[in-house]
């Protein structure tokens, strides 16, 4: 578990740090404003916070003394890529197999 | 409630020409796989029992093996087999998403008449899992639940935006 897949994965299989995802997506927030919410203690909060900067997820502003956390854009599109793919997997596939079976190599005989 | 995923689709063949798409493995190759991902198809053994292992490669070139064994094959109407993500040497293994997630689904495809048609059924139910798989399992295929889809569709928003 070395690569930045990887990291990403380990990072948002956590309930916590995939709600301070959500809670990114509608701007920035300093660490206490992210603690709240969630009814955990501070060292709990950096601890997650930590685990999603190392995995390249989010990064801290320099413009305030409060380092306010904001996502990097970008940062999880490898990752959604893939689950997007698994999801759609049937569906996609199924879109090819109504043509397939329309088309000649399906139909041996018939042309 | 047992958790399972239920996917169905009327096509315009007689069952047979649809058994073939899903049990020849030349037609299998032509329409299997996720969007964008390039699938080859690595062992292909169709028998009770049998294995098939199929490489799957993203756009990135990030790679991920798949495993299925089939359990239970009565042509052109039922077809049943184990799938689980893999490795290289065709070995169930964890999912590559680094979630908790089920090492075994149960496959089961279904086969109807429907006039001169064929309605399809597909279902997919986590083997021996436990409560969190099952839960991440239900979570990620549901299109309609929170979470993390909701977390990814979020960010898909935010990202659309930020570009």
């Amino acid at each position: 578990m070395e690569d930045a897949l990887s990291r990403q994965l380990t990072a948002i299989a956590d309930p916590t740090r995939r709600a301070i995802l959500a809670r990114l997506t509608q701007g920035e927030a300093t660490v206490a404003e992210l603690q709240k919410p969630f009814g955990i203690s501070q060292p709990a909060i950096s601890r997650h916070l930590k685990v999603l900067e190392a995995a390249g997820l989010i990064e801290a502003s320099q413009s305030a003394q409060s380092r306010p956390r904001r996502l990097k854009p970008g940062a999880l599109r490898e990752t959604a890529d893939w689950i997007d793919h698994f999801r759609n997997l049937w569906s996609d596939s199924f879109d090819r197999l109504g043509a397939f079976l329309r088309s000649e190599g399906a139909n041996p005989g018939e042309e | 409630m047992a958790a399972e995923f239920v996917i169905a689709r009327t096509f315009d063949a007689p069952r047979q020409r649809v058994w073939d798409a899903w049990t020849k493995p030349e037609q299998f190759a032509q329409w299997f796989g996720p969007k964008g991902v390039k699938t080859t198809s690595l062992l292909f053994e169709f028998h009770v029992g049998g294995r098939q292992h199929a490489r799957m490669e993203g756009p990135d070139g990030s790679r991920m093996w798949g495993l299925n064994i089939y359990r239970e094959i009565v042509p052109i109407e039922r077809l049943v087999w184990e799938h689980g993500f893999s490795n290289e040497k065709a070995e169930f293994g964890p999912s590559p998403f680094g979630i908790p997630w089920p090492l075994r689904l149960l496959t089961t495809v279904t086969l109807q008449d429907q006039g001169a048609r064929t309605l399809l059924t597909l279902t997919w139910t986590p083997l021996d899992a436990s409560e969190e798989e099952v839960r991440a399992f239900t979570e990620m295929m549901s299109s309609m639940t929170g979470g993390w889809t909701g977390t990814f569709d979020q960010l898909d928003d935010f990202l659309r935006e930020a570009a």
